[in-house]
């Protein structure tokens, strides 16, 4: 309908992390931003409450999220009988199609959740579209979109993604710290306990915020790298091809000398790039309106 | 692409927009319909307006047959009237004519023209005629011309031809 080309719908994109829904809100016209506006809210219904304020105001509003749990992945078909091979169910996942060549995949139950969780959602995209847009490289390429929760490792054999893998940070993370609670457990601190660790106490009160982000900041690229080569190890020994570069999504701050450590410890080259979610995820909604 | 689920339809425009623009919609067609009312009715008031120039211009030379008409009605009327003077005089020239016969002479025929009268009649004598006839006719007309055959019987037959000559 010619009054569509009038019409500058808007693009909503949301995602929760911590507890916290990070939205953005997108207005374009052709194709130059003319309003932006990101938001965060700490409950749900505040968030609900803005987009049903933002569609009564224009109903061309699109609202889009992306599934951000374990269950989904990628298979490097669209036919039935290659999900059959990789028993994966048919009946208890919903795929979608990319060219005709690959398909990222989810449970029902998982997309039904999500449906019932936020219903006023237009698109939901699987995690890996967000690196399969944004991938440039896509011949024995791995990428890894890093977020605070979890790590998306999407590896590209000939042209298509061929495998891929989803690691959780914050278990691992209570598991660490559970790990080094009972490790302080077998300490007899009041045996220890002297002057000299009263010291040390006057300062770690001394240690800046900064320091801390940074420490915290080192241990999320240690993770990131063990992901990494936790998913080549499992990609190697399924018989995938030699990985020659690795691209790094990133969305929670990471420091570049990751780069040189996969370089120094994998021998891989590897790339850094910073990247919005929402940004993309609104670019791919712009793609499907 | 990517998305598991399909966006819901959306409306192009708010629903109280929507209201307004079917207003807005309404009032324009009654207006557009309105002016293309006029704009007909105009068109249809010009070709009247051409029609009765046209009809003015028909009357118009009616009226100048009329006037035509009448100037030569008026006319035949006048000519009308001149015969019947003409005619009455006639009439009573004759009624003369015949009460100047005198009872010895018979008249056969009597031819009348504009400005001629013959007369063939028998006639005892010729005294009679020259004596009761002649006089009244020479009285009337400016030339007469008599000329007799006598008959068996002793009577004549005469034609009498009489000329009035038309004032110049």
């Amino acid at each position: 309908m010619f009054l569509k080309f009038l019409v500058k719908p808007n693009f909503i994109a949301f995602c929760k992390s911590e507890n916290i829904y990070y939205v953005l809100n997108e207005q374009y016209k052709k194709n130059e931003i003319i309003f932006n506006e990101t938001k965060e809210f700490e409950n749900k219904k505040d968030l609900e409450k803005y987009i049903k304020e933002t569609s009564e105001e224009n109903p061309q509003t699109y609202v889009s999220t992306f599934i951000t749990s374990q269950n989904q992945g990628v298979v490097p078909s669209c036919s039935k009988q290659k999900y059959k091979e990789m028993s994966i169910e048919i009946e208890n996942v919903k795929f979608t199609c990319i060219n005709n060549k690959y398909s990222f995949y989810t449970t029902l139950y998982e997309l039904m959740e999500i449906k019932k969780a936020y219903p006023f959602a237009d698109f939901i995209y699987p995690a890996f579209a967000i690196i399969d847009f944004n991938s440039t490289i896509r011949t024995n390429t791995l990428y890894i979109l890093s977020t605070k929760e979890y790590s998306y490792i999407l590896v590209y054999g000939n042209k298509i993604p061929v495998f891929s893998d989803i690691f959780e940070i914050v278990e691992e993370t209570l598991q660490e710290e559970e790990e080094e609670i009972e490790e302080f457990d077998d300490i007899d601190i009041v045996d220890d306990f002297d002057d000299t660790l009263d010291e040390d106490i006057e300062n770690i009160e001394d240690i800046d915020e900064n320091d801390e982000e940074k420490i915290e900041n080192l241990d999320m690229e240690y993770k990131v790298f063990n992901h990494v080569k936790e998913a080549l190890k499992e990609y190697y020994d399924n018989g995938g091809d030699f990985i020659e570069k690795i691209f790094i999504f990133d969305t929670i701050g990471l420091q570049e000398s990751i780069t040189s450590t996969i370089n120094d410890e994998l021998f891989i080259e590897a790339k850094l790039e910073k990247i919005d979610i929402l940004k993309t995820l609104n670019k791919i909604s712009r793609e499907n309106v | 692409m990517y998305s598991f689920t399909k966006p819901k339809p959306k409306p192009l425009v708010r629903e109280d927009t929507k209201l307004w623009l079917v207003f807005i919609g309404v009032s324009l067609i009654l207006y557009i319909s309105f002016a293309i009312f006029l704009q007909i009715k105009s068109i249809l008031y010009n070709k009247d307006i051409k029609n009765y120039n046209k009809e003015i211009v028909t009357l118009n030379k009616k009226i100048e047959n009329i006037k035509n008409e009448k100037e030569f009605i008026y006319k035949q009327k006048t000519l009308y009237e001149d015969i019947m003077v003409k005619n009455s005089l006639m009439k009573d020239s004759i009624k003369n004519l015949l009460d100047l016969i005198p009872d010895p002479i018979t008249l056969s025929s009597i031819y009348f023209d504009k400005n001629k009268l013959i007369i063939y009649g028998i006639t005892p004598t010729q005294d009679i005629y020259n004596m009761l006839m002649l006089p009244p006719l020479e009285s009337i007309f400016t030339e007469t011309k008599t000329y007799f055959y006598q008959l068996p019987n002793g009577w004549y037959k005469f034609k009498s031809e009489n000329y009035l000559k038309e004032k110049q």
